[in-house]
Formats: C-alpha cells, sequence, structure tokens
C-alpha cells in the first residue's frame, strides 16, 4: 500500500502535466478532524469491554457512546455516520449488551443488500468472539442454507437480513419465527438514507407490518437506524419506522484530508458545445492512477457504463495472463463472483474497480486510495458517500470529479461549492402511494386477519379491506378479515422496481451448460434486454438471441463486437383526473392522475470510442401500461410560432427541465419524466408533463407542482448561459440535424417563467 | 389494468388516523363463533356437526368392513403388514413404533404456505374393530378454526402418521395453524412421521417418472380414481364453499380425500411387501433400489441378501445391481469378488455408473491386488471412455479426467521409480 507522499506526488505530478491542469477546473482542498471521545459506559458488560480492548479501543467516539446511552432509555435513535466512522458499534454495543443481560433477547438487522449483511456479519462475528461469549449470529437469506434455517430461527440472537427477505421469507412465516418475535429487542436498519422514493416507501410498509407481528407476539422493539449525511434523517427514519426518534447528529470520528479535483473534458465540438467522453477521460485518469499503483475505484452511473469502462481499462492487461487487478462490481452479479471482488479488494489485489452505486454502501472494501466519479451521481448524498471511499480513517485521499456534458454535471463544475459546502437534498417517501399501500394490505391480511376495529399503522384501512373482500380476497367472518384465496401475495409484490418479476439472463454459449449469469428488472429488459441488444457482463459481450417475454427469460450468447446498443420508448399520455388546478392569464398548472403507455419503438447500435450510429432494428415488445401521479403545465402558443419551431423549443425546453429536478426533489433521473406535448390531448394546448415513474405515484411530480415557476427561470438561466451554438447535450440536449434548438427553447423557458431573473 | 383505475379511485377513500393505534394482540380468550349460515346445507350434503368449547367443526365418518377392498389389495392386509414389521427388527423409516397409535392422515389446504394458508380438511383412517373407520374435520369457516383442530385430538398424545409428503408440506402446515391458534389449544405434541412419498420415491427411482399419487396408484396398486376432483381445485373450491355456502363441490373434495387415504393404506401395505419379502417379487430397478436404500441404511446384511436375490434371478441384465453389489463386496472385504462386480459395470453399464466402475477397479488393482499395470491400464480405458461419451456433464467430466490423471502420475511414480515424469501442465 502506498503512503501519503506518494499519493501528494502523484497530485503534484497531474497539476504539472498543462494539459491536465487546464481541464480542472477547481482544486478544493478540506481539511481533517480530530476525533472526539467519551468514556466507555459503567453499565457495559465487561466482556465488551475486552473485546473492545482487544481491538486496541479503549475509549467510545461520542456518537457511539450517545447511541449507547438513548438505548439504554429504551429510546428509538438515528445516527448520521458518514464512511469509516465506527457506525456498526452504534447497535453493536447495545445489542450486544442486551444479549448478555438477558439471554432470551433477540435482534434484527436490516440492511439494503443481502451483499451488506453478508459482510457486516464477519464484523459481527469478530467482535462476539473477542468477547468470549456464545452469541448466536446468522444471516439469512436466499443463500441461507435449507438445513441452517431452523436453527437460525430457533436459536439465532442476532438474524442479519434484507427488507426483501423480510418481506417475503419471514413475515408471511411468522408461526416459524415465534421465539424471534416474541423476544425482539432492537430492530436495526443500516444505511437509512437508501430506503428512499419506491423502495423507501415499500419497505416503510415492510417496517409497519413487521410491527404488526412484534405487537401481536407482544414485544415492543426500539429502532435503531444509521445513515449517511441526507438532509433530514430524522424525519425520513420517522416516517420509515412510523415511531419518534431521537437523532445523533454529531460524529465523533476523525476523518483525513481530501483533495478534490474538478475535472471538466475539453470542448471538442465549438458549434455544439460537445465536450469529450467523460467515459474517455475517466479511462485516461484511471490508467495513470493505475500504473502508479494508486488503489482505485470508479463510480459510473449505470451498468452499462461500468461495463464499457472494465472494457476499455481491462486493454492495460490484456498481455497477462489471469490478470484480475481490474475488476467491474455492480448489481447483477452473482454473490460468489461479488465476494471475491471484495476480498479483492480488501487484500490489495485488485487494484482498480469499477462500479455502480452498489459500492456507496458500507461494504467493507477496506481503504482505497482515489475515487474517480463519472458525472455527478443526481444527488449530494451519493457523492459524499462515494468521495467517502477513498481514504478511510486519517490517510489523505484523493477525489477527482469527471463532469459529464449534462446540464447537472456542469452545474457542479461551474458551483463546486454546491456539492461540497452546501446542504444535502432530503430523501422522502411516500407509504400514502395507494398501489404500494395496497400490495402490503394484502401481505398484511394474509399475515394476520385484521379484525373490525383494526387499524394498520396510521392508516385506517376498513374501506380498502371491504374492497379487497369485494375482489374476492378477503372474507369476512366472526369479526375478522380472513385471507381466502390461495395466492401467497408477497411473492407478487416486489419491493426493488415497478415491475414485478425479474427477467433472468441465461448464458448459452454452451449448449451443454447454459448457466444464468443475472437477471434484471422487467422494465429496464425492455430496453436491455431485446433482442439483437448487446447485454454486458463483467466486461464480456453478450448477444441476446431471444427474449422470452411470458417465461422472462433472456438467452444471451457471447459474442466479440466493436458496438454497444442503445434503445428507445414512446409514451402516450392520458389524463384520469385532475385534483388541483392553478390559472393565471397566460398558463394553467394542474396535478392529478395520468396514464402512460410505454412502447419501445427502436434500437442503435453504437459504435465504441466514435460513438457513431451504425445501424438500427425494430424492437417488438407488449406495451407497458403506467398509471401515475402527474403535474403539468400548458400555455397558449406564442404569437407567430409554427409549430415546429414549438415542438423544437419544447423538446429542447423539457430536456434542459428534466435535468434540474433533482435540484428540487431528491430522486434519480430515472424517478421521474418531463414530456412536452404540443397540442395535447386534454388541454388541447402545448403542455409539458412531469410524472412520477412508479404506479400511485411517488409524491415527486406533486412537490413539483409549486415549483413549476422556480425549475423554468432554473432551466431558462442554464441555457443561456451555455457555450454552444444551436443546443448541446449540456443544455437543450444534441440537435438532430441542423435545427437550432437553443434559441427557441431559450425564448419560451424565458416567456414561460416570466423574466430574466435566474435562481441562483 | 382496471384493478389500478379502482385502486386511484380509493385515493380518496384513504383515511390517517391520528388516534391511538390499536395493534391487535395474540388473545388467549375464547370466542365461539356462531355456526355458519350455510350450515344447513352443509348437514344436507352429508356432514355431521360437533361442537366443542371452541365451537362448531363438521365431519364425516365411513366404516370400511373386514372385505374392502382398495385397488388390488384389502385394508384388513396391513395387519399382516404391522406383523412383518415387528419381526423384522429393522430401524427403518417405513417401520412403525409399535406402542403407537397408527393413523393415516392427509390435509387439503386453501393455499400451498404460509401464515394465511388455512387447512380445511383434515382425514384419518385407522383399524377399528375388525375393520377401518375414515374421519374427515371439516373447517365450517375460518372462524372456527380452532374448535376445528381441536376435534382431531391430534393434542392428545404422540402418534404415528403415515402420510404422502407430509414431512415438507402437511406437518409444517399443521404446525403454522396450531401456532396461529397456541393460546387456545393444549401443544401440539411431536407426532412420528412416516412419509410414503420418500419411500416411494427410492424404490420405484428410475422405474416411475411421475410420484403423483394417482401415478402410483395405477401402478403399484392396482386403483384407478373415478370422478375424481383434481387436488388443485381444492383451495378454489373451499373459498366456493365460504363464500356461497355450497357444499356440493365439497364433499368431491373430501372423496378425493378419502382415497388418497385409502390408497396411502394399501401402498403402505405394497411397500412393506417389497421391503420384507423373503421371495423376488418386484423388478430388477425396484429391487435394486431397496438394496442400495438398506445399504445406505446401513443395513448392510439386508442389503447383500436383496441385491444376491436380484443377480441370481437376472445375472448381467442390469448391471446397476452389480454397481451397488460391488461396494458391499468392497466393504466386506471381498475385493476381487468387488472387482468381478465392477467388471460387470465396465461392460454393460454406460455413463457416470461405467467411468466410477473403472475408477473402483483401479483402486482396487493399485491398492489391494497391486497390480499396478492393470490399474493403469483401466485409467486409460476410463479417460477414453470419458472424452468420447457426450452424455456425461461437463463439470463430472473434468473431475474425473483430473482424478484419473493424477492416479496414473501416482501409478507410474510406483511402476518405474525414478524417472522423470511429465508434468500434467
Amino acid at each position: 500500500m502506498r503512503t501519503n507522499s506518494n499519493l501528494q506526488s502523484f497530485i503534484d505530478g497531474l497539476k504539472q502535466d498543462p494539459e491536465f491542469a487546464s481541464n480542472v477546473k477547481h482544486y478544493k482542498v478540506t481539511e481533517g478532524k480530530d476525533a472526539t471521545y467519551a468514556p466507555f459506559p459503567d453499565k457495559l458488560h465487561t466482556s465488551l469491554k475486552e473485546a473492545l480492548a482487544s481491538k486496541g479501543i479503549h475509549q467510545l467516539y461520542s456518537h457511539q457512546r450517545e447511541a449507547f446511552d438513548f438505548a439504554q432509555q429504551e429510546k428509538s435513535y438515528t445516527a448520521v455516520t458518514p464512511t469509516a466512522s465506527g457506525k456498526s458499534l452504534c447497535y453493536h454495543l447495545p445489542v450486544l449488551q442486551s444479549i448478555l443481560e438477558n439471554e432470551a433477547a433477540r435482534a434484527l438487522y436490516l440492511f439494503p443488500t443481502k451483499a451488506l449483511a453478508q459482510d457486516q456479519l464477519a464484523d459481527l462475528h469478530e467482535l462476539i468472539e473477542a468477547s468470549g461469549e456464545s452469541i448466536l449470529s446468522y444471516t439469512y437469506d436466499g443463500d441461507t442454507a435449507p438445513g441452517l434455517r431452523t436453527k437460525v430461527r430457533k436459536s439465532g440472537h442476532i438474524v442479519l437480513t434484507n427488507p426483501d427477505m423480510l418481506h417475503s421469507g419471514i413475515l408471511p412465516h411468522h408461526t416459524k419465527w415465534v421465539s424471534l418475535f416474541e423476544n425482539l429487542k432492537y430492530i436495526v436498519i443500516d444505511e437509512l438514507h437508501t430506503y428512499k422514493g419506491v423502495f423507501g416507501t415499500h419497505v416503510a410498509h415492510v417496517l409497519r407490518r413487521l410491527k404488526r407481528i412484534c405487537a401481536y407476539y407482544g414485544s415492543n422493539p426500539v429502532f435503531i437506524c444509521t445513515s449517511a449525511t441526507i438532509a433530514n434523517p430524522q424525519q425520513l427514519a420517522e416516517n420509515l419506522t412510523n415511531s419518534s426518534m431521537e437523532l445523533i447528529a454529531e460524529n465523533g470520528a476523525p476523518a483525513g484530508k481530501k483533495h478534490f479535483l474538478f475535472y471538466n473534458p475539453p470542448v471538442v465540438h465549438e458549434t455544439f458545445g460537445i465536450r469529450r467522453s467523460a467515459v474517455l477521460e475517466v479511462r485516461d485518469i484511471a490508467s495513470r492512477l493505475y500504473r502508479e499503483g494508486v488503489q482505485t475505484i470508479i463510480f459510473a452511473k449505470s451498468r452499462v457504463r461500468v461495463e464499457m469502462l472494465v472494457t476499455y481499462m481491462k486493454e492495460l492487461t490484456k498481455k497477462k495472463l489471469m490478470d484480475e487487478t481490474i475488476m467491474g462490481y455492480r448489481g447483477g452479479y452473482l454473490p460468489s463472483e461479488r465476494r471475491k471482488i471484495e476480498k479483492g479488494l480488501r487484500d490489495g489485489t485488485i487494484k482498480t474497480v469499477v462500479s455502480t452505486n452498489a459500492l456507496e454502501l458500507g461494504i467493507d472494501i477496506g481503504q482505497l486510495q482515489a475515487c474517480v466519479m463519472t458525472g455527478y451521481p443526481g444527488n449530494i448524498a451519493s457523492a459524499l458517500q462515494q468521495a467517502g471511499r477513498a481514504g478511510r480513517r486519517q490517510d489523505d485521499a484523493l477525489i477527482i470529479y469527471v463532469a459529464q456534458s449534462m446540464a447537472l454535471d456542469q452545474y457542479i463544475i461551474e458551483h463546486p461549492n454546491y456539492l461540497l459546502g452546501g446542504s444535502p437534498e432530503e430523501a422522502h417517501i411516500h407509504p400514502d402511494n395507494i398501489v404500494i399501500l395496497m400490495d402490503h394490505l394484502r401481505c398484511a391480511s394474509f399475515e394476520l386477519p385484521f379484525s373490525m376495529n383494526d387499524q394498520y399503522a396510521e392508516f385506517d384501512v376498513q374501506q380498502l379491506l371491504e374492497f379487497l373482500a369485494s375482489e374476492g380476497v378477503l372474507v369476512l367472518a366472526g369479526e375478522h378479515w380472513h385471507w381466502m384465496t390461495e395466492r401467497f401475495p408477497a411473492s407478487e409484490v416486489s419491493l426493488r422496481s415497478a415491475s414485478q418479476e425479474n427477467v433472468v439472463i441465461i448464458d448459452k454459449t454452451r449448449p451443454k451448460e447454459t448457466t444464468v449469469i443475472g437477471e434484471m428488472d422487467r422494465f429496464s429488459a425492455m430496453t436491455l434486454l431485446h433482442e439483437e441488444a448487446i447485454y454486458l457482463h463483467q466486461g464480456t459481450q453478450f448477444q441476446v438471441e431471444m427474449l422470452d417475454w411470458e417465461e422472462k427469460k433472456a438467452y444471451v450468447t457471447e459474442v466479440d463486437v466493436d458496438y454497444f446498443t442503445d434503445a428507445n420508448l414512446a409514451v402516450e399520455l392520458k389524463v384520469i383526473s385532475e385534483d388541483k388546478k392553478q390559472e393565471d392569464a397566460s398558463q394553467i398548472v394542474a396535478f392529478g392522475d395520468l396514464a402512460v403507455l410505454a412502447i419501445p419503438t427502436i434500437f442503435k447500435k453504437i459504435r465504441f470510442d466514435s460513438h457513431d450510429n451504425i445501424g438500427s432494428g425494430p424492437i417488438h415488445l407488449p406495451a407497458e401500461e403506467l398509471h401515475t401521479a402527474s403535474t403539468w403545465l400548458s400555455f397558449d402558443i406564442p404569437e407567430g410560432w409554427t409549430e415546429a419551431v414549438l415542438t423544437d423549443a419544447m423538446t429542447g425546453a423539457a430536456h434542459a427541465m428534466q435535468s434540474f429536478i433533482p435540484l428540487f426533489v431528491q430522486c434519480d433521473r430515472t424517478d421521474i419524466h418531463v414530456v412536452p406535448q404540443v397540442k395535447a390531448v386534454h388541454t388541447g394546448k402545448p403542455t409539458f408533463f412531469i410524472y412520477d415513474s412508479y404506479p400511485g405515484g411517488i409524491g415527486l411530480s406533486e412537490k413539483m407542482f409549486d415549483q413549476w415557476n422556480a425549475l423554468l427561470r432554473q432551466a431558462a438561466a442554464h441555457v443561456n448561459s451555455c457555450e454552444c451554438e444551436a443546443g448541446c447535450p449540456i443544455c437543450t440536449g444534441p440537435p438532430e440535424s441542423d435545427v437550432n434548438l437553443k434559441t427557441g427553447a431559450a425564448q419560451l423557458l424565458k416567456s414561460l417563467s416570466g423574466g430574466d431573473r435566474c435562481v441562483v | 389494468m382496471s384493478y389500478e383505475q379502482n385502486l386511484m379511485k380509493m385515493k380518496g377513500m384513504l383515511k390517517k388516523s391520528t388516534s391511538e393505534i390499536s395493534i391487535q394482540k395474540e388473545t388467549s380468550k375464547i370466542v365461539q363463533a356462531s355456526s355458519p349460515s350455510y350450515e344447513s346445507n352443509w348437514l344436507a350434503a352429508g356432514l355431521e356437526k360437533e361442537t366443542n368449547q371452541y365451537g362448531t367443526v363438521y365431519k364425516k365418518i365411513v366404516d370400511y368392513d373386514e372385505t374392502y377392498s382398495h385397488g388390488n389389495y384389502q385394508l384388513t392386509e396391513l395387519t399382516a403388514t404391522l406383523q412383518k414389521w415387528k419381526s423384522s427388527g429393522e430401524r427403518h423409516p417405513l417401520a412403525p413404533d409399535p406402542d403407537k397409535r397408527l393413523l393415516f392422515f392427509d390435509t387439503e389446504t386453501t393455499g400451498l404456505k404460509g401464515t394465511g394458508t388455512l387447512i380445511f380438511l383434515i382425514g384419518l383412517i385407522e383399524q377399528h374393530g375388525n375393520g377401518f373407520r375414515m374421519t374427515q374435520y371439516v373447517l365450517p369457516g375460518p372462524a372456527h378454526e380452532a374448535a376445528f383442530l381441536y376435534a382431531t385430538g391430534l393434542w392428545e398424545k404422540p402418534v404415528t402418521l403415515v402420510m404422502y409428503n407430509g414431512k415438507s408440506f402437511d406437518i409444517p402446515q399443521l404446525d403454522t395453524r396450531w401456532t396461529m391458534n397456541r393460546n387456545l389449544l393444549p401443544p401440539l405434541p411431536k407426532h412420528d412421521q412416516i412419509d410414503l412419498l420418500h419411500g416411494s420415491r427410492r424404490i420405484w427411482k428410475h422405474e416411475m417418472e411421475s410420484f403423483k399419487l394417482p401415478a402410483v396408484e395405477e401402478e403399484q396398486l392396482g386403483f384407478v380414481r373415478e370422478d375424481d376432483m383434481p387436488g388443485h381445485m381444492a383451495p378454489i373450491i373451499y373459498q366456493d364453499a365460504v363464500k356461497n355456502g355450497r357444499a356440493e363441490m365439497l364433499m368431491k373434495i373430501l372423496l378425493h380425500n378419502e382415497y388418497d387415504i385409502l390408497s396411502l393404506v394399501t401402498l403402505y401395505i405394497r411397500s412393506t411387501d417389497l421391503l420384507l419379502q423373503d421371495e423376488l417379487s418386484g423388478t430388477a430397478i425396484s429391487q435394486t433400489n431397496i438394496g442400495k436404500w438398506y445399504a445406505d441404511l446401513k443395513s448392510h446384511s439386508r442389503a447383500s441378501t436383496v441385491l444376491e436375490q436380484v443377480i441370481e434371478e437376472y445375472g448381467t441384465q442390469h448391471p446397476t445391481t452389480h454397481f451397488h453389489f460391488g461396494f458391499l463386496l468392497k466393504r466386506e472385504g471381498k475385493y476381487s469378488e468387488s472387482i468381478d462386480a465392477f467388471g460387470v459395470c465396465m461392460t454393460k453399464s454406460t455413463g457416470r455408473e461405467r467411468i466410477i466402475a473403472l475408477e473402483e477397479m483401479a483402486k482396487l488393482y493399485e491398492h489391494k491386488n497391486k497390480d499396478c499395470t492393470k490399474a493403469l491400464q483401466l485409467c486409460g480405458v476410463a479417460k477414453g471412455l470419458i472424452v468420447c461419451d457426450s452424455s456425461l456433464t461437463g463439470s463430472f467430466s473434468i473431475r474425473m479426467i483430473a482424478e484419473f490423471t493424477k492416479r496414473e502420475m501416482r501409478l507410474k511414480r510406483k511402476l518405474f521409480p525414478g524417472q522423470a515424469q511429465k508434468s500434467t501442465k
């Protein structure tokens, strides 16, 4: 492992390289800070004190002590813990203490992924072993051996699992877990900040069901949450668990010095303001780090980007046989593959890892020296998590942010303090979403019949139960609503995505040995696993030979081609209801329900490196229909504008607006859509629609309903200040031919926002 | 999509409550639910009513006299079956504990798994006087579950339950239902379990394709179902009976359940006959399976007897018998007989069995007969077969090639000590 001075000289070397330095727009250093300590609590069990001492810990960080004290008062709490701040002791100590005081006590740990739970088990085992006590802890997930399951259920003191397993593997079988539910003292929710949006909303309901089962068996567990830095950890935790929470905001852990480089790829096409591809820049920067032996993590936003980067980077090692110093890491890899990569990172055999946000989370991969971000991950919390991957503890760390051409990325390059000094975004969930609520109400009814006086968490659900009875799902008998179909509702509800079944990806390159190499949610599969698509897995290219949509199977074979594929979706919109409306002289803004019909249309084959379009073909898949929440703004056609001009202006304006929505509500770009229509069926006028990607809506477009003006002004200012001539990927999206997208979009945005003033 | 549209309309109906949240707890209070409104329909269809302190349950009792036959067997042949087990002294998964009541047991449920799945029918059959008595308990509705479970008497003392796939289905379901009512009911004791699905799979592996009960009935018990309602219809029919009060179809489920438990009795007789017979009566395949089963249960002398019988009858027609017999002989230290047995497989078997037999022969020649030249030759034969046999799976081929290569190297070292060896890589 290299020392700080090596990293420093590497940074100095970069600064002295004129070509590189000219692209570095800002160089910022955040200073480290010293630790704040607190003594061990007197009550802390001797074996735990000894265990900590054996790991060289003789006092606690202040936040760990605060956590222990809240737990002693049986108060639920949320601790804000940046990467590598000793967060696990915030829950391990009170949990182990309670088990040492009462052997019957039980705890349930929830991690957002199976991988994290398995990693944390190792950490926990180490602590328990050092204490010399016999406390049983197990992971319980799809990988748990059938022979071990009974033992976990009956005698595991601490069970580490994930929300999906809790949802479909534990709660519907609660009678097998009586000893856990009767004695459940703590529920630990690690990585709280990941429970947002649709997934968070689902988990909020899983936790409401969990509390219902606990109450049935007479336990009333304390919740312990740990979260990365977000604006509203306490609110999120309270909303998620439907319990009141104490907040531990001050963190006592020390931090090392961080060097941030804000790198903007050079403009390669002056007219269109197109910059060199961030992926290619990252390849060059990462290669440099690789050659210097700096252990580096590269973040990319999509699976495809990860695979492209792995392909590029592996060029560096292709002459070496069996070289595994460069690896990809993302969801869709099999657990064994992931374990191997994590281990390689910890023991240093892997020098460079390319990851999606899967490694933002607290998977223990030890100490990396540098982090390269391919573009802005969409929100501050994520960016800081990614940056936190480099330079654990007191060591210096290098973080290189490489901007993409997209608007938000360029905004960050221009305003580095937004990232470093600004306050992070809020994370929201929306338990009121009727579609999700009904899904979980069915699961809850299956688990335990509701009585005619029961509530479901904060909801009065008697009318909804009546509706389920009318659908033939429940029958009312003896004052209770009993489940009365052969269906198993939990298997019909997936917590992770809108579509309910995943598509399994099967490699049939060798006909005798077909193997499952991964899976993908249905909606992504429409655009990534259609027939003839090139699917990338660990840098290997596969062509989809057949997509069996009925059976949800994609058959792929290995190929070696010099292009990737990119698919288009066409959407139709129909307003179902209008719940809110605001009108002034020239504009109408409304909010309501929308039906969206999405049809994948064609795909393009795009050559690596040059990114030329070298072919295309149709996609034959059934349309997916989505009923969701939407806000829309309609206006009169500006005087003297033809429909063609307006179409281009609206397309450009929509592109600019979509980019900035994450500044107003925390979400991924794909959680929300902006669609322009020159003549919408509902209004008969030019209209912009903003809608949530999830059935029933998750509160995003509802938040935008009040913020149209701010959004329009932000977009107007941005398009105006863009350096390009006629529209570019940064502002209005790339113009298709010789059309000038920019002028029209700028004019339109300016007139709709009612002036020149800009919000930032 | 209409479901989603309906839901969107219901958004307005969703109310949030600020009042103290009421959450139900496990209850130990007995609330006797009143008899369902459709009681008269159910009684008219032929059910009897029974009440206990928990409420109502319906049942159907059928007696069979000593001459009653089901397929090829009379039920009363069970007496001889039990006697055979007793005098065999075998500790076998199908052997009953002579001190416990023996009940043939089958349930019908509203689903496949989880706490939302109810058992709505429990059928039991046992020896009664000179004949047999079957009792079927029917759940009147979800509110009567405690009464229903209590009526079965399964809480009284441990018995032996003979079932078909009961270990992984009926018993876990029963445990779940009992737990849901545990504060009302006396605890459920641990019953002995005899699972005839497991037994059938062991006996008729490679001989039968399907182990669904009707298939076993037709092929082994000489019983063909008439007018049978398929079991997967049961949930829908019960739901209908509860929602609409109609019982005609429900009675068909009772008939289906009756077929199931009658077949349990005769299947138990048939399985025991094959397992404990003195003379050969099954096929070469099933008898070999039985020998293998005894060997796995460490009942070696019985295993040898069974396999010897098959070999006597069929000679080398069925090499698999020789394959298993080879292992038994090796265990007994009869190495040259063992080599002979595996030798039969070398010429008559195919696929995986042939390769493993060759490996065993190579081992025996190398370690017991000290004939390394012969062992080396067998390794070569085996490797040649692996390469051209496309029926073998890739992972097996790779593993075995590696094994034989390692063995060859060792043998060569023994045969030609001091000579430089070619490395494997």
